[in-house]
């Protein structure tokens, strides 16, 4: 029991962190990013890659693939994303653009890795010393990976809801129209939330590849999760995140335990289904008038 | 003009809560057959609520809303409409993509009620409304009366009992406003039941033979409108307690 | 009935008798073709059925094809073919439904997440239960049924496909849709059960789509849940109705054949950046022709008729 609930927490942590990104790129940004898990394996990759080839340690690769993706995702935004924004007439019409497009841009990068990397699964063994937490043995790299997530999500929290810019931010995922009003430059400031989401999901990337498997097609999967979550906890909610994370990775590590490992998916959906029939807005969405 | 028969819609202890807030709370009115009645109330008093309240927009917490003798609380908007509840929206909604025709044609296609009878035809709710040889014309063309036309149209093409108009009325201009009133009124002299949202205080003088005030969810008056109009407390909800105003 | 209609009825049939003798003309490698472009040509068609009008985003296709095609591994051989086909429709219809009255009740948003994961979740389901309960993972199907069989199948499912929509277009339900794809409080309070058409038509493309799997699955002779529930196929098919324009009953098909050539020429010619090209090729869509082939025409259409009156004003 300790151990299923010891890892769905680190699972579910992870989610949260996942969702996290997700939910600014799609809460403030206005972008339903498709090929969201495909950046991450995308630094999953990149975190391989420099420790297999220059024997970078992942946390000191941190350093550097966290701000890459932070431009890329910023240009990103501002070159391939801004047209959409400008030529959708309604926010139903900018995601259906927004889903197709990153649709588009999920299959190039797929692809790209593909030609790569080719279908096979890699992994890499870094900190995989066992520890004893509360009379359970886990790998060390598990434990690293769930405490960073930590770090970054408390730092994400405070940078939204203590300084002047994360402020704004929220002012736009809660009223987008209203908020050039109050002299906030929503195109900009979308971008950066982009951006920012881009920054998190690479560094879950990282904290990822340190204790799974992944291959050049795993990012669908971290998609969808991402997706579920940031849904069941309420569209740009960070909280929201934080409790849906857990709740998915709680309940996939108890299912798989006590019920089937092939059923994680099946309970995803349930979830899912669970929550918006009771919440349709999600667990803290704002209910609709 | 009080009629004695049974009304045609009867609203009790209707009650709609938006987490702590009260938008409806505990109403109660009721519109006879052939009657206009304004539901008035400063902006933000849960007449629109009420409004969606008793088109199933919204279900309601707790309350009755009886139209003939049935009990229509909580149905979905779809039954309700079938039932003869049609309604206009306070910005005005119009079928863009499609010809005025088939934007009327809309509120007939689904509607027993109004599919037999053979005397509803497309053409003669259009010119019922003042839009008449506009049946193959875009909706998207129309300037912003005819479209408020071709809406009421539509609600009247559902063969209602009873017509809700959600400020049905603002933005005209005082000419329109004239033609406007003209044509509501011309729906009363056919015996039709009307429950109108307003503001423009000349149309609810000339229109309503009775009122029906909101504020703050609650109802504070409801009587003939020159009676309701001089109430003290309908003043007061409009322009707030005498030493503030 | 109008001249033109008669004409465009006579074209049409001649058009199926042409297509029919195909199979007798043609090698083995071309009748392949032919199959796998009425194959993409129904469940495109299938797809703009429901996602034209509602505006719905559904990558659902692949869930319906496998439990077609999953239904023929498990039942192909205890019945006649024909009640195999009935039984995957059955199933095709009451899975559909059961998707649609929980979802699509929800926003376009969550429909679109849900859709994204059901083949996964489908997949999973069947899995589990080959490993749990009847212990087999993997089926043969050894059945009676030639190539040509499966062309001819296709090719009357299609013209199916076609008149459904063609009816669907006509009728009180197509109208429902269309002033549900204007504007769905309107459509409420004109007495449309929004829910209800939604659904019926969700569950009518759906079996379609479930009919295309079922009819296909004797092309392999090995089926197991990872074939039978390729996700790719959801894709594609949202590219290629997207291409031909999800809003007349003929536009998807407009976006299946040529990509479906296209894709084919690209495994065949470059198996390794099929994948990239395929997200290049959609990206290509969105951005320069964001209302598909049909919307092209139309507008050039328009433009031309723009003209002329521009052209007699003066």
């Amino acid at each position: 029991m300790t151990n299923a609930v010891l890892t769905g927490l680190v699972l579910g942590g992870m989610y949260a962190l996942i969702a996290m990104g997700l939910t600014l790129q799609y809460g403030v940004a206005r972008i339903m990013n498709l090929a969201y898990g495909e950046f991450l394996i995308g630094s999953a990759f990149a975190s391989y890659f420099l420790f297999t080839g220059w024997a970078v340690n992942p946390l000191v690769g941190l350093i550097v693939i966290v701000p890459v993706s932070f431009v890329v995702s910023f240009l990103l935004y501002k070159i391939f994303l801004t047209p959409l924004v400008r030529r959708a007439r309604t926010r139903d019409a900018l995601e259906v653009d927004s889903i197709l497009a990153t649709f588009g841009l999920m299959f190039i990068v797929q692809g790209i890795l593909l030609t790569m990397f080719g279908g096979a699964y890699f992994s890499y063994s870094f900190l995989a010393i066992p520890v004893t937490v509360v009379g359970e043995v886990l790998a060390m790299n598990r434990l690293v990976a769930f405490a960073l997530a930590v770090v970054l999500g408390t730092v994400l929290y405070l940078l939204l809801t203590r300084t002047r810019i994360g402020t704004s931010i929220r002012a736009v995922a809660v009223d987008p129209a209203s908020a050039p009003l109050v002299a906030i430059n929503v195109p900009q400031l979308s971008a950066l939330a982009f951006a920012a989401g881009g920054a998190l999901v690479a560094s879950a990337g990282v904290l990822i590849s340190m204790f799974l498997t992944f291959s050049a097609t795993s990012g669908v999967v971290f998609t969808m999760k991402a997706l579920i979550v940031v849904v069941m906890g309420g569209i740009g909610n960070l909280m929201g995140c934080l409790v849906a994370g857990m709740l998915l990775g709680l309940s996939e590590a108890l299912v798989a335990t006590y019920i089937d490992p092939g059923l994680t998916i099946a309970v995803n959906f349930a979830l899912f289904l669970g929550v918006l029939l009771v919440r349709p807005a999600g667990i803290f969405g704002r209910g609709g008038r | 003009m009080m009629s004695s028969s049974a009304p045609i819609l009867k609203v009790e202890g209707l009650t709609r809560r938006f987490g702590g807030l009260v938008a409806v709370n505990d109403m109660g009115f009721t519109v006879h057959a052939g009657e206009i009645v304004g539901l008035l109330g400063p902006n933000g008093s849960g007449k629109t609520t009420a409004i969606n309240l008793i088109s199933g927009v919204l279900q309601p917490d707790a309350g009755r809303v009886v139209l003939g003798d049935t009990d229509i609380a909580g149905w979905p908007t779809f039954k309700i409409a079938r039932l003869g509840v049609a309604r206009t929206f306070q910005l005005v909604r119009v079928l863009d993509g499609m010809t005025c025709g088939d934007n009327v044609r809309a509120g007939l296609a689904f509607n027993q009620r109004a599919r037999i009878e053979s005397d509803v035809s497309v053409d003669g709710l259009l010119a019922r409304v003042g839009l008449a040889d506009h049946n193959s014309r875009p909706a998207s063309e129309l300037t912003y009366i005819d479209r408020k036309r071709l809406e009421l149209a539509r609600a009247l093409a559902l063969r209602p009992s009873v017509l809700l108009l959600d400020e049905w009325l603002a933005g005209l201009n005082p000419s329109e406003l004239q033609i406007g009133i003209a044509l509501i009124r011309s729906l009363k002299d056919e015996g039709l039941s009307i429950l109108m949202v307003e503001h423009v205080m000349a149309a609810i003088r000339s229109l309503c033979s009775r009122c029906v005030v909101m504020s703050s969810g609650r109802r504070i008056a409801d009587g003939p409108t020159d009676t309701v109009l001089r109430d003290p407390a309908v003043i007061e909800a409009y322009l707030g307690a005498p030493e503030h105003a | 009935m109008s001249v033109s209609q008669l004409l465009i009825g006579a074209v049409s049939l001649a058009a199926i008798a042409g297509l029919a003798v195909v199979p007798s003309l043609v090698d083995a490698y071309h009748l392949a073709l032919g199959i796998t472009l009425l194959q993409f040509t129904i469940l495109a068609t299938a797809w703009g059925l429901f996602s034209g009008p509602t505006r719905y985003v559904s990558l659902a296709t692949t869930a319906f094809f496998g439990v077609g095609a999953y239904t023929v591994a498990v039942l192909g051989e205890q019945l006649p073919w024909p009640l195999v086909l009935t039984v995957a429709a059955v199933i095709g219809s009451v899975t559909s439904a059961i998707v649609g009255l929980s979802t699509l009740r929800l926003s376009g948003v969550h429909f679109v997440i849900f859709t994204f994961g059901l083949a996964e979740l489908v997949k999973q389901l069947v899995v589990w239960f080959e490993v749990n309960k009847s212990r087999v993972l993997g089926r043969y199907i050894f059945l009676d049924i030639t190539q040509q069989d499966i062309y001819w199948q296709l090719l009357a499912l299609a013209v199916i496909v076609f008149a459904v929509g063609w009816l669907i277009a006509r009728s009180r339900l197509g109208f429902a849709l269309r002033i549900i794809g204007e504007d769905e409080t309107v459509a409420r309070h004109c007495g449309i059960n929004v829910t209800f058409a939604k659904v019926a038509l969700f569950v009518i493309s759906a079996v379609f789509m479930t009919l295309v799997g079922a009819i296909m699955a004797p092309r392999w002779t090995y089926i197991e849940p990872s074939i039978a529930f390729n996700a790719t196929i959801s894709f594609e098919v949202v590219i290629m109705a997207l291409l031909g324009g999800a809003h007349r009953v003929w536009g998807p098909a407009l976006g299946a054949i040529p990509l479906t050539l296209l894709f084919e020429f690209l495994s065949a010619r470059f198996p390794n950046t099929s994948t990239l090209i395929m997200g290049v090729v959609f990206l290509l869509i969105v951005y320069a022709l964001p209302s598909g082939v049909v919307g092209l025409i139309e507008k050039i259409r328009q433009f031309r008729r723009g003209s002329a009156a521009q052209g007699s004003g003066t």
